[in-house]
């Protein structure tokens, strides 16, 4: 450490509303960002378990697809390449939050996939014969199985998605990331910013484990 | 057609691939009878038992329920806005009207015992729940586990887990019940009571087809035993042909389980 290095705290909470806003714009980004990457994951993970041929390879080419292109250069694609080339502008946030549900759609469609794959063939079985259809199959005997088994995966994609919404600040959505920057720039106080703006990430990450732990412990089986 | 015959299997193939695991299988079941069907391994006799209720579809051959055929060249009703009144095979209409236990019990480990029973009432039968859950105790009452309802599968023994599966499928009236090896995966002290309750059943008259290496119950309850072996129907007949089986391969069957 630096002999003569002086914290000042002060910087930070003075400037706390820049980043209580920042905070704002994160969640808002991430989850957004999440419940649509869980509607579509789902969507392509029955398209990849469908028997229909095409559904089948269209699913394998998107989680392939999304799978390849760093987030990072995703964004910029999205942001900047995009509207060149389809003459459509989209703001900062609708950007952002499109390109974190559409990569994590396709991470998510895996776990789906890999817990409705875990269920025992014979849960499916015994709800035919029955006499249910597929569809009630699915919502209440199957889905609700896999659930408990995709949830501490799909914890740990939301709190990949929180701090991957950091990478937004480089189209200009004011997210917690970019605020702590620019409020460190005019400052000069960097380390102070970082650090905080660092803890505040660790708080919701541990948060969002906690609510996972927690959806878990209530679940039988 | 025979007037009591609620079951006709007639000409039924079954191919896993290259493998020909029913071999023009003829079987007529009629209301009230038990069949025991039984056979070393890899003999078919489970895979019949999934075809009757389309758990399997066969290739060829026809499986007629109550007048009407299911077979593969039925045609069938797949959409939801066709009738399922008409002359349209409906694999559920079968399902509905067919119970099944298994051999691994299958009960919904996410659902409570009560859950488990009303569950397809709830859903099809436009059944309110109180009035599903009066028709599900009744049925636990019979096999003896109505103080269990609100246990969850994992909570039961083995045989009590059985006995809440039979519960599941009968709460839904089935014409006809199919038993698949229910006993095979229970630990020996726990068969009896299972036996029990089929054993009761039965007697109430209810028709069944069982799969099962229980020879007792096979020569106590059924009334026509069908000997399988790699995909045919060797022998079949009264309970005497566990005693005077005629057959080669029913006899050296019957002696090495006895």
């Amino acid at each position: 450490m630096k002999k003569d290095f002086e914290f000042h705290w002060e910087y930070v909470f003075d400037r706390w509303e820049l980043l209580a806003n920042g905070l704002r714009m994160t969640l808002y980004v991430s989850f957004l960002g999440m419940v649509l990457a869980l509607a579509l994951g789902l969507l392509i993970a029955l398209m990849r378990m469908s028997k229909f041929r095409p559904f089948n390879l269209f699913a394998q080419f998107y989680v392939n697809i999304f799978r390849g292109i760093p987030l990072y250069v995703f964004i910029l694609w999205m942001y900047y390449g995009l509207p060149l080339f389809l003459g459509i502008n989209f703001g900062p946030i609708t950007a952002g939050v499109l390109c974190l549900a559409l990569q994590y759609a396709g991470w998510l469609a895996e776990i789906y996939r890999s817990g409705i794959s875990a269920i025992n063939k014979g849960q499916r079985e015994a709800a035919l014969s029955l006499g249910l259809t597929r569809f009630q199959t699915f919502l209440d005997v199957i889905f609700p199985q896999a659930f408990r088994i995709m949830l501490p995966p799909m914890g740990n994609n939301f709190v990949g998605m929180l701090k991957d919404s950091s990478l937004v600040a480089t189209i200009g959505v004011f997210e917690l990331a970019r605020q702590a920057q620019q409020a460190a720039s005019q400052t000069f106080r960097f380390f102070e910013f970082y650090t905080a703006t660092a803890l505040i990430y660790i708080m919701l990450t541990h948060l969002i484990s906690q609510g996972i732990n927690y959806l878990e412990r209530r679940q039988h089986v | 057609m025979d007037e009591k015959e609620i079951l006709c299997v007639a000409n039924l193939n079954k191919y896993f691939g290259d493998h020909h695991v029913l071999k023009n299988i003829n079987l007529r079941v009629r209301l009230g009878e038990h069949v025991v069907i039984f056979g070393p391994s890899g003999s078919g006799k489970s895979t019949l038992l999934r075809c009757m209720n389309l758990l399997e579809e066969p290739q060829s051959g026809s499986l007629i329920f109550l007048g009407k055929d299911y077979g593969p060249q039925a045609p069938k009703r797949l959409w939801p806005w066709q009738s399922s009144s008409g002359d349209l095979a409906d694999s559920r209409y079968l399902r509905t009207h067919i119970g099944m236990v298994f051999q691994q019990f299958n009960l919904f480990p996410h659902l409570n015992v009560l859950d488990n029973v009303t569950l397809a009432l709830r859903r099809n039968k436009k059944i309110s729940r109180p009035e599903a859950e009066e028709k599900a105790i009744k049925q636990l009452t019979s096999v003896g586990l109505a103080i269990k309802a609100k246990a969850y599968p994992s909570q039961l023994s083995g045989g009590q887990q059985q006995r809440v599966a039979i519960a599941r499928a009968l709460v839904m009236e089935p014409r006809l019940m199919l038993f698949d090896e229910p006993t095979s995966a229970l630990d020996p002290e726990l068969v009896g009571e299972v036996l029990a309750v089929m054993k009761d059943l039965a007697l109430g008259g209810m028709t069944m087809v069982v799969v099962t290496h229980e020879m007792g119950f096979a020569r106590e309850v059924g009334d026509h035993l069908v000997f399988m072996d790699e995909g045919v129907i060797v022998e079949e007949g009264g309970p005497d042909i566990l005693v005077n089986p005629n057959n080669d391969r029913t006899k050296l069957f019957i002696k090495a389980i006895l």
